[in-house]
């Protein structure tokens, strides 16, 4: 069956987001006071925290279980994680934990074991800084992630399929990106297809859309062409949504559209799951911080 | 007054890890017995499995009242704390540690036992090939992905409302098997034989026995491919 490839750290998975680093993305994002910039580089360091705690169980030893590229488009396309270069768009998610741009302290409100509301001091590594400058020039990017992605498509044969997530405010500025986009979607491993999901983040509150299964009822032509251009959510992924709450049909695709910062958050944290052996089974089960 | 018990446990790392990855735990001492499962997306949970078995076991203390449990919190924190951690370990280790936990305390001179349960580790009392009790579970399509657990987080007492606890009599010749989930709902749900294999073989004495009945139940019986222990306490 495809997308069922036990991942382990023999057979690690990748994760490869785009962010979008136009002008645009200076405006405020709905629903929050900061920019749709520095709301998404917060997102994108607190998923890769995230990522990295599935992966250590307290000691200076992180477990491999899949690799991350994180590309940036804008005024250029660039590699956004400390360390990489042209051509090593890629690190294992135990480099990315040994590497952030710097390591932040701050204060945040959890729970204690008695059911207290507490403040307490975190660590909270960026690797990720907000940029918002230039046009809009997805179709380079999609046609820069795809060499990357059939390379590691053909080192890791056996692995589960690459899960490509681009993440835009706006309209591709330099033409339609369809075509790049189903030309990495065609690439894969003997576990499936590789997955190209699309979230668009919204400027000003309107009605979002959440793992549609059609395009019926999309607001505009660009919706269209992300959702057109968005693989189905593999079953486990469906699954794990639906462990989310969310209610969504049968060929729901890995599409959001005039998204909220906390829905992305969370889509970004299902894609994450996704690339972890029992990252996904947590969310089925109810299941947050403890399992075996 | 019954023979001294005889016990024999033995245990394997999942598939593809070696024994340091393990984080079961058991240990015995003079009728005390106690197993633990370290829950794996938790910090440091073998540390964690370690100090609950070792505080029944070695130290005839129960890891489980309110006053240990502290005690045990403090002395995990401070065996796996450390200001040269990198950021990402003192992270995990701010969520904290998670274990199941089960203990069993034989009397012979009364020919009783007690038990006390939390989570999906298991003890099954049998007798000629059958299964007289069994709990905290009892049936293999009770094992699921979040089972109760006994939490390294101060003040924590969500493990209480899970507590299973059993005290009962038994006869000279029947056996307790204890086990961590993988073995436990493979057990329940296994022929006569199965169960008599372990209890009067010395498949648990060896280890490479050990590792290939464990490889035969993983591949042949269904067996989940996770840490197995198992305990034998010939009574």
């Amino acid at each position: 069956m495809a997308y069922s490839a036990e991942i382990n750290r023999r057979r690690p998975a990748l994760l490869l987001l785009m962010i979008d680093q136009s002008t645009s993305m200076e405006d405020s994002w709905a629903g929050i006071g900061a920019s749709k910039a520095e709301a998404l580089a917060e997102a994108v360091n607190k998923t890769l925290s995230n990522a990295i705690a599935l992966c250590s169980k307290g000691t200076q030893r992180v477990y491999d279980y899949f690799q991350i590229g994180v590309l940036g488009y804008g005024a250029e396309i660039s590699h956004q994680l400390p360390g990489t270069r042209l051509g090593e768009i890629i690190v294992s998610i135990g480099d990315l934990a040994r590497s952030p741009k710097r390591v932040e302290q701050r204060t945040a409100e959890t729970v204690d074991g008695a059911g207290r509301r507490v403040l307490v001091e975190q660590p909270f590594a960026v690797w990720v800084d907000p940029v918002a400058y230039g046009m809009t020039p997805m179709t380079a990017a999609f046609r820069a992630a795809e060499p990357v992605v059939a390379s590691w498509c053909s080192d890791h044969a056996d692995s589960f399929p690459p899960l490509v997530v681009n993440i835009t405010d706006g309209e591709s500025t330099d033409g339609d990106p369809t075509a790049a986009a189903e030309r990495i979607m065609s690439l894969g491993t003997n576990d499936g297809a590789a997955l190209v999901f699309n979230v668009h983040l919204s400027g000003i509150q309107q009605e979002p859309f959440a793992y549609p299964s059609s395009a019926a009822g999309l607001p505009n032509d660009n919706a269209e062409l992300l959702f057109g251009m968005s693989s189905e959510l593999p079953p486990g992924m469906f699954e794990a949504a639906r462990g989310q709450g969310l209610a969504i049909d049968t060929g729901a695709r890995g599409f959001l559209y005039n998204a909220d910062a906390t829905t992305v958050f969370k889509f970004l944290d299902l894609g994450t799951r996704a690339v972890t052996p029992t990252g996904l089974k947590e969310l089925t089960t109810g299941l947050q911080a403890l399992g075996q | 007054m019954t023979a001294e018990p005889v016990v024999l446990a033995n245990s394997v790392p999942k598939p593809g890890e070696v024994d340091s990855d393990n984080e079961d735990r058991v240990a015995f001492c003079s009728g005390r017995i106690a197993m633990s499962d370290g829950a794996s997306r938790t910090a440091r949970a073998e540390v964690w499995a370690e100090l609950l078995v070792e505080s029944f076991a070695q130290d005839a203390s129960d890891p489980l009242g309110p006053a240990r449990l502290e005690l045990l919190r403090a002395e995990w924190l401070d065996r796996v704390a450390s200001p040269d951690l990198p950021w990402y370990a003192q992270s995990k280790i701010a969520d904290g540690g998670a274990a199941t936990y089960l203990s069993v305390e034989i009397d012979t001179g009364r020919a009783r036992f007690a038990a006390v349960g939390i989570g999906d580790t298991c003890l099954l009392h049998v007798r000629g090939g059958d299964i007289l009790l069994a709990g905290p579970l009892t049936r293999p399509d009770q094992f699921g992905r979040s089972p109760a657990l006994v939490s390294t987080r101060v003040g924590d007492a969500g493990h209480t409302g899970d507590r299973w606890e059993c005290t009962t009599t038994y006869k000279n010749g029947d056996a307790l098997i204890i086990a961590t989930d993988a073995a436990a709902a493979f057990l329940l749900g296994a022929p006569t034989d199965a169960l008599q294999e372990l209890i009067h073989t010395d498949v648990l004495n060896d280890s490479e026995e050990y590792s290939d009945w464990v490889n035969f139940a993983r591949s042949q019986g269904g067996m989940a491919s996770d840490d197995t222990t198992i305990c034998v306490v010939r009574l």
